[in-house]
């Protein structure tokens, strides 16, 4: 999967983070993608409203089942030396995590898709959204599952190296080497 | 299943909406209810069709997914939106907004005796939109296939 | 006592859709805390939390008051940090009410952070506050409070900082505080929670 740009919204709608690993085809400047950003932060909130009547009568249990994504392994680590486990930040093991979890985010937006690239939101309890732009447009829900997957690692990611910054204060644009090294090594081994 | 579909022109009225319920005999179209909600949806599909362009100019956007249902859109090239809601189980509906832009073509265009393509200023009264029974039923059977 | 570290690659339990079974919540506490956290030496810790108490009581000049504040507001500081990694680790689902919060936070937060598990009792009529009873607690092993101190100052305050601050960012507005402490002579470390109200407005869209 070939992604083509991270960003990092915070919970008021501004960008904190973004990076583009391939050039994007159209030229953006940084206010673009400021806008791009609070466009994000507002379509996913009145995605949430308008849930079709239908859908808010019918059974809600069978929408539980949905909102499990399953974990799949080997994104971003590799499977085949099992012999020493990555220390991946403050997280042991052969993998930031591994069972499958159940995503937070129910009535949002949750993916675009388009002819040239898809673009996947994330968003955690804490209301901070992490976006994924990838240039491949699979539509299958393996590779929404595979998206969701990266996105939870980045969140994993983030909540080590900027977290435990402790010059870097809450919801401020993002300026550790620390945590784009360790996202460009977890995007680069995809 | 299919949830609504919505057609929207090139002045961003919306000129068209039913919302299909389970049981089909009470599907509604047109109703006053939806005209704010049509306006929600013609804004962000609006802004989230700019954003597509900006990332990648050229591009045409497909589906909108949501934890709950999924959008699909077909923009034709004279600014005419058809948009679909349905749920998860549908990935690809774009065969159907073809027909159903075929439909309009039909039903709607060809029918000289309906107007068509109304300006801003006029208020979107019930009249302006579409309200041919031919029309209507020929999308049942499109979408309820 | 010591901790060391591990690296060991048992299966993980496997994370239900719904948090109904307290069996889950403590599942994920214990494979989290035994397979994916890097540990420290005990003594360490309790040692640097010490001295940070102590240097904080010379600075105020034995103004225990500041000095719990101080300790809070660190605590608070530190809580809306460690929600992210908290929720990044065990990606648990948002909690139906006020009781499997208290359940998560004390069989599954507690468990990964500081390998106790706190008991969750005296429960209030209307099911918005509870106390947590720790039986022990790293932060203030071998430490014994001087006359002036155990009168006034809270030696562990700055878990209910911490506290406050994690649910303050999943919005749930609580006030933390002690009501007893071992240190001060009690029969039992007790602090309390209790739920002010939901911060309906803050919470993020795209939630039932």
């Amino acid at each position: 999967m070939a992604i083509q740009s991270v960003m990092i919204i915070n919970k008021s709608g501004g960008l904190v983070y973004n990076h583009n690993f391939i050039e994007p085809k159209g030229t953006m400047n940084s206010n673009d993608y400021l806008i791009l950003a609070g466009t994000l932060h507002s379509v996913f909130a009145i995605a949430s409203q308008l849930t079709p009547k239908a859908v808010q009568i019918s059974n809600k249990s069978s929408q539980k089942t949905e909102t499990q994504v399953p974990y799949i392994p080997g994104i971003g680590v590799s499977t085949e030396n099992k012999m020493a486990p990555l220390q991946l930040g403050s997280f042991m093991g052969p993998d930031y995590f591994q069972e499958p979890f159940t995503n937070w985010n129910k009535s949002g937006l949750r993916h675009m898709i388009t002819d040239e690239f898809s673009m996947f939101l994330f968003q955690s309890l804490t209301g901070i959204k992490f976006v994924l732009i990838s240039t491949n447009n699979f539509r299958n829900n393996t590779s929404v599952s595979i998206a969701e997957n990266i996105l939870r690692k980045i969140y994993c990611i983030y909540s080590d190296y900027v977290m435990k910054d402790p010059f870097y204060s809450l919801d401020m644009p993002i300026r550790s080497e620390l945590f784009d090294s360790n996202l460009k090594n977890l995007i680069e081994s995809l | 299943m299919i949830y609504s579909l919505w057609i929207f022109d090139r002045h961003c009225n919306c000129i068209f909406d039913k919302e299909y319920t389970v049981n089909q005999s009470t599907s509604i179209v047109n109703s006053k209810e939806q005209q704010s909600r049509g306006k929600l949806i013609y804004g962000m599909v609006h802004s989230l069709k700019a954003m597509s362009t900006k990332i990648a100019p050229g591009n045409t956007l497909r589906t909108l997914t949501t934890g709950k249902y999924r959008i699909h859109a077909l923009f034709t090239a004279s600014n005419l939106w058809i948009v679909i809601f349905s749920d998860l189980t549908h990935h690809e509906l774009h065969e159907r907004l073809d027909k159903i832009y075929e439909l309009y073509l039909k039903y709607v265009v060809h029918n000289m005796l309906k107007p068509i393509d109304l300006r801003e200023s006029e208020n979107a009264k019930e009249s302006d939109k579409i309200t041919s029974p031919s029309f209507i039923k020929a999308v049942d059977q499109v979408l309820c296939l | 006592m010591n901790t060391t570290t591990g690296t060991s690659k048992t299966a993980s339990a496997a994370n239900t859709t719904s948090l109904a079974s307290s069996k889950t919540i403590k599942q994920i506490g214990e494979t989290v805390w035994k397979n994916r956290t890097v540990k420290i030496n005990a003594e360490l810790f309790t040692l640097t939390y010490g001295s940070i108490v102590s240097q904080l009581c010379q600075d105020y000049q034995r103004d225990f008051k500041k000095v719990n504040d101080q300790l809070f507001s660190m605590g608070y500081n530190i809580g809306i940090r460690l929600i992210e990694d908290f929720l990044a680790r065990t990606a648990i689902p948002r909690c139906d009410n006020f009781v499997t919060t208290s359940e998560v936070i004390s069989k599954c937060a507690f468990k990964i952070f500081l390998n106790i598990t706190p008991h969750v009792t005296n429960w209030s009529n209307t099911k918005n506050s509870f106390s947590l009873i720790f039986d022990e607690n790293p932060l203030s092993d071998f430490v014994e409070l001087p006359m002036d101190a155990s009168k006034e100052l809270w030696y562990s305050n700055i878990l209910c900082g911490v506290l406050k601050g994690a649910l303050e960012m999943v919005q749930l507005d609580c006030e933390v505080y002690f009501v007893s402490d071992v240190l001060r002579g009690n029969t039992q470390t007790e602090l309390r929670v209790k739920l002010n109200k939901v911060l309906k407005d803050e919470m993020p869209a795209g939630e039932d």
